[in-house]
């Protein structure tokens, strides 16, 4: 089961589709969820929304419960969310985006790109972003994974130590043509131990 | 049933005196329409939070038999609103019910070249008849007292537009649709403007829905919802350009097929209205049939997509109006925000406006339209609402002037 962390983004049943490709998906209000819903899910999966993540006390809550104890992946929102929890600033874009395809800068050798068809060209919809010279403060686990190739805008994240993701792009926008692709490469390794597990028996 | 073999004018039907009458363009033609009258049973709400006209469209106790047989009607922006868990509090400033719909006892169907009339009573069907056959007594238009006046001059519109981008800004909306309304007092004739409209700007969801206390005028290009068994299909449209001159249309819509703001606009109302049947289709199944077709219509080019989906078992007449309304062509981006937004920025509620028109078939077919390009007849007065998308790089000016070209053909009626 993937559990979705909704913040009713207009986005979230997308998003839902491409990881039922994967798993069983559960979409909960990110107010009306339990500590029951989260625990019988592989991976708990932050939704994007509008604003800003200090919006979402419940949200920021839950994810430092849930840090290390299970495996998280933030989509756009929710990327900002787990990166402002572990120390990095928000910030207005100079740029905004709403609806733009956008080719991105990615590290091939990361685990979220393994086998990814290049150039990567991803849906984009984000006002605010991480402020890139806050990426000191966070632990050195934390690896941005993809960039903006004309401004410094982290576009990804992974902890493969806490097994925990990030994209602040859409991975679930037909404008994203590899995003079944990153989604099953962060599915894969977020579940790993279960998959060999599941791979030899 | 009656068949003629040749189609009668819409100005005829003025001899029917129908208390209530509605207009519907059906098909893939803009020509093709059927006109719904003799409703038996019909229901309107006092405020827009009424939850109990569910069950009204599931009791499917009393067919007619014709060739429709179902409920007729609009459901305003504000009970769409509450529907879809936003309550909205801008103040209802014109005396209309939240919705309205009524099942009609006899039909008429007008083709290309025939006009079918039906009706559950055999003797009406040979009166109908009868009365289209009487020559038509003219009736005027419009008689025009004062050019009309807008709810938002300039300056009130930029101000808004102000708040607007600063919440873009903010990430709180990625695009928000702002609206002005034109107020006429006009006493204009609901059949004779729908005749002059379908002429002059025929569109596929063109209607017209008359009662005793109000009526409204469209030429709407938008279908929100057109189910047919398990088959549904949205065309949302984003995106617009000027259309002033059709021996440009060449060059002008290459231009607007390549302009990044249209796109961007258009790419996101795609993404929303996958989300929207997503929320009700099985997984796997939601595809874009169409993508990013340019329409025109007399003052304007139009960029519209063809999304559909395979509905889930079960799903319900409500949890469809629910998925998909209101439209997100109408709202912005994303929904429930960017909706709050809008009721506090606009200076007066939507009421029809934004909301939607069509039939739903006791057998489950639906087809609901975006009230949007209609003229809101009441008394003495005609109110036309117009707006547009704001996004980060829109300009107040530009899309003020839009909204007018929006309005336009409307406010033509009134000439």
């Amino acid at each position: 089961m993937i559990t979705i962390l909704d913040h009713r983004d207009s986005f979230t049943r997308n998003l839902e589709h491409l990881l039922a490709e994967f798993d069983k998906v559960q979409v909960i209000d990110r107010k009306s969820i339990s500590f029951a819903d989260i625990q019988a899910s592989k991976i708990l999966v932050f939704s994007p929304g509008p604003g800003c993540p200090g919006d979402y006390p419940e949200s920021q809550a839950i994810y430092q419960e849930m840090k290390g104890k299970i495996p998280m992946l933030g989509i756009c929102l929710g990327f900002q969310l787990i990166l402002e929890q572990e120390g990095s600033k928000i910030i207005r874009q100079n740029q905004v985006l709403h609806g733009v395809e956008s080719e991105i800068m990615v590290n091939k050798k990361s685990v979220t790109y393994r086998g990814v068809a290049t150039p990567v060209k991803v849906g984009r919809y984000h006002s605010l972003q991480i402020d890139s010279n806050t990426l000191k403060d966070l632990s050195p686990e934390f690896k941005i994974t993809s960039n903006d190739p004309i401004r410094n805008v982290p576009l990804s994240f992974e902890n493969l130590k806490l097994k925990l993701f990030g994209l602040q792009y859409h991975p679930e926008s037909f404008l994203s043509k590899e995003g079944n692709k990153i989604i099953s490469n962060i599915l894969h390794e977020s579940m790993e131990q279960r998959w060999k597990a599941h791979r030899s028996s | 049933m009656i068949k003629l073999r040749h189609r009668i004018l819409i100005e005829q039907l003025s001899n029917l005196h129908a208390n209530h009458l509605a207009i519907q363009t059906v098909g893939p033609s803009t020509q093709d329409l059927v006109i719904y009258f003799d409703f038996e049973e019909s229901f309107s709400l006092e405020s827009p939070e009424g939850t109990n006209i569910w069950e009204k469209f599931e009791d499917f106790s009393s067919p007619t038999g014709l060739s429709f047989s179902g409920w007729v009607g609009f459901f305003g922006y504000e009970f769409l609103g509450s529907q879809f868990g936003v309550s909205l509090k801008a103040p209802r400033d014109l005396d209309l019910p939240p919705i309205w719909f009524g099942r009609p006892q006899s039909i008429i169907r007008l083709e290309s070249e025939n006009t079918i009339i039906e009706s559950t009573d055999e003797v009406r069907e040979k009166e109908i008849k009868k009365i289209l056959g009487q020559t038509i007594i003219p009736s005027a238009l419009a008689n025009p007292q004062n050019p009309p006046t807008c709810n938002l001059n300039f300056k009130e519109y930029e101000s808004i537009f102000k708040k607007a981008r600063e919440a873009i800004l903010d990430g709180e909306t990625y695009q928000i649709k702002i609206s002005q309304r034109f107020d006429a007092p006009t006493r204009l004739n609901p059949l004779a403007a729908f005749g002059k409209l379908h002429k002059s700007n025929p569109a596929p969801e063109a209607f017209l829905l008359q009662t005793p206390s109000f009526a409204i005028v469209s030429c709407s290009p938008e279908t929100i919802i057109q189910k047919e068994g398990r088959k549904i299909t949205t065309r949302p449209i984003g995106g617009t350009y000027q259309r002033k001159d059709s021996s440009f249309d060449g060059s002008v819509i290459e231009r607007f097929l390549q302009d990044p703001k249209e796109v961007a606009e258009h790419n996101m109302l795609v993404d929303l209205e996958r989300n929207d049947l997503s929320t009700i289709c099985e997984q796997g199944t939601v595809e874009i049939r169409k993508f990013r077709e340019v329409e025109s219509y007399s003052h304007l080019h139009h960029l519209v997509s063809t999304i559909t989906g395979r509905l889930k078992k079960g799903i319900s007449l409500r949890n469809i109006v629910q998925a998909m309304l209101p439209g997100g062509s109408i709202t912005g981006c994303p929904k429930v925000r960017t909706m709050q937004w809008i009721d506090q920025l606009e200076p007066c509620f939507r009421g029809p406006y934004t909301g939607s028109f069509g039939s739903i078939a006791d057998n489950g077919d639906i087809q609901l339209n975006l009230i949007i390009r209609a003229m809101l007849i009441l008394g003495d007065h005609c109110y036309t609402q117009a707006g547009g998308g704001i996004v980060v790089n829109s300009t107040p000016e530009y899309e003020f002037k839009e909204n007018q070209t929006k309005a336009q053909a409307l406010l033509d009626l009134l000439k």
